[in-house]
Parts: C-alpha cells; structure tokens; sequence
C-alpha cells in the first residue's frame, strides 16, 4: 500500500485529507503542518471550526477525520530542509498543499533525491493549479522558467474556498492515475482550474526531459 | 442586510478580497439561505460543509434521488451523481464557485 504524505493542512489540505481518508488502498496519511487555526481561515478550511482557533492545524485534521476508510498521523511541523529526510522517510509520493514556494522546492529536492513524484498545487483568487511532477519529467522550473515564482498570496489577493477544493479534486485525480498507472515521466500535464473558462483546462508539456536536476 | 463585526470581517476576509465578492456580496451570502437536496452522504456532506463554511445559511433535505439540487430562491442549480469522488470535488468546486458568486452578485 502506498504512503501518501500531505505537505500543508490548510485550505487545499483539507479536502485533500478528506478525499484520502475516504479511501481503502492506502497506508496510514501522513499530515504535515506547524501552523495552527486562525479565524482567517474557518471560510475555506471547513474541517475546522472557532473551536480549533490556536490549534495545530495537522493534529487537528488527522483527529477531525478519523474514522474513514484509511487512519491519518500528524507531523505537527513546518517541512524544511533540515527536517525533510525524517518527515518524508517512508513517503512514496507527496501531495503539495502548501502556499509558499520555498516549501514546494524542499519538496521538489526531496523528490528528485529519491526519485519520487509529487502533485505540486496551488490556488489564488478564482484561479488554480495542479500538475504531478513525474521523476526524469518536467520540474517547476520547467514549467514556469524560473527559480523564484512566487505569486501573490491569498491574504493579499483573496480566495475561495470551492476553488481550493477544485485543486484538491484535480489532485486526487492525478494520484488516481499514479497509483492505476504509475509515472509517465515523459509528458506532463498543467491542469488550470479557471471559472473563466467553463469547465478545467489542461497545457501538456510534451515529451521533455528535466535537465535541472531538482534546482528547480 | 447583516451587519459585519471585525470578527466576521476576518473570517470571510479572503472571500471579501475578491472582487468578485467585496464587503457587499459577503453580506448577501450571509443574509442568504441555500437548499442543498440530495442522496445522503458523504457528497452532501461536502456540499453542506463547503457552504456553511462561506457564509451562508443551509438547509438539507433527502427527497431526491440521482442528483443534487441547490436552491435559493428563484435560483436552482443541479449537479449529476457520478464520476468518482475526486471527479465530484473537481466539479461540486466549480458549481460552488459559480453559485457564490451568482448570489454575492444579488438582483
């Protein structure tokens, strides 16, 4: 059975938890998070309640959804560089639901170290992203030709909570492929989730094989 | 119309800061109450949980069988059972997204 770690509690964390928790052919969900409840966060993080203001967010979420299919175990810490050996030792593959860049890079190192596949994620405003990053196919830095994207963040720009869990949808998704299918290494798929465009939106990167080694 | 306090104001900040939303539609979704009908389950459950948690009043009932419908008012939106779960989150999102908001646009 696979071990699926999630990297974030938060708004995309939340359906994502749920969604896994749900299913029968995994290993024990890893939650990974040192942030705890804000009142900020209740409109789109709906796991949570006023209840759990203060709290950390990852015990919180493991403890909200026991009692589904698969058990969940939180790591109540920030991943980082020093910490991701330890935190993602029994990973197979890793669920971004993170909301800086930073944290997707330490995720991206890990994944090309022990050659693993990860669903990089995000959301902004009414927008979203989601894509599987295969190991030997497209890095970040593919896709988006730099080392430093880093968009506007949604206590600046605003987001909602349906769009987080579109992201999240699309990501269980691309997992159902993986565990189906396995990687595909030498295509990879950009899904866009835009209200703008009437129903989610997909870029294929082509056959294109990564050459920066994990530095995204 | 609802009065926000600070405390409200934070909670549904990052709704607020949509454009598409801003200070007034965060108050027509928190004035409006939706119908969520449908199959109980955890798919409702979702729907339900994603709705209060946006501001709105809601309320459930069973008697339909095969798909969902959610109401408010005059407004009826539906949405088919099927495709798997990952599927249903994908599509109950963007159904979410366009009746937010429709109703934080009002009349």
């Amino acid at each position: 059975m696979f071990h699926v770690a999630v990297v974030g509690a938060g708004a995309i964390g939340n359906p994502i938890a749920w969604g896994l928790s749900l299913r029968k052919d995994l290993a024990p969900i890893q939650l990974i998070d040192g942030d705890v409840v804000e009142r900020s966060n209740l409109a789109r993080q709906p796991w949570f309640g006023e209840d759990d203001i203060g709290c950390n967010k990852a015990v919180t979420l493991a403890a909200r959804l026991a009692g589904g299919e698969t058990p969940l175990y939180a790591s109540p810490e920030m991943l980082t560089q020093s910490n991701r050996e330890i935190l993602l030792a029994d990973a197979d593959i890793v669920m971004d639901a993170t909301d800086n860049w930073e944290a997707r890079l330490v995720i991206q190192e890990w994944a090309e170290q022990h050659q693993r596949p990860w669903i990089f994620n995000s959301a902004v405003r009414l927008e979203g992203m989601s894509t599987r990053l295969d190991p030997g196919g497209p890095c970040l830095r593919c896709w988006f030709d730099t080392k430093e994207t880093q968009g506007p963040a949604c206590f600046e720009a605003g987001v909602l909570g349906s769009v987080t869990l579109a992201v999240a949808g699309r990501a269980l998704l691309l997992l159902d492929d993986w565990i189906r299918q396995g990687s595909s290494p030498d295509q990879g798929t950009l899904w866009l989730i835009d209200r703008r465009f009437g129903s989610d939106r997909s870029i294929h990167s082509g056959p294109l094989r990564c050459d920066h080694g994990g530095h995204g | 119309m609802v009065d926000m306090d600070d405390r409200v104001i934070e909670q549904y900040s990052r709704q607020i800061l949509l454009d598409q939303i801003g200070y007034d539609g965060q108050t027509r979704i928190l004035a409006a109450t939706v119908r969520v009908q449908g199959p109980d389950g955890p798919p409702r459950d979702l729907l339900v949980r994603y709705l209060s948690a946006m501001g709105f009043g809601v309320q459930v009932g069973t008697n339909l069988s095969g798909y969902f419908e959610i109401a408010c008012q005059d407004a009826i939106w539906t949405m088919e059972i099927g495709g798997g779960r990952s599927q249903f989150m994908v599509d109950a999102g963007a159904l979410l997204t366009e009746i937010a908001l429709t109703l934080a646009q009002g009349e």
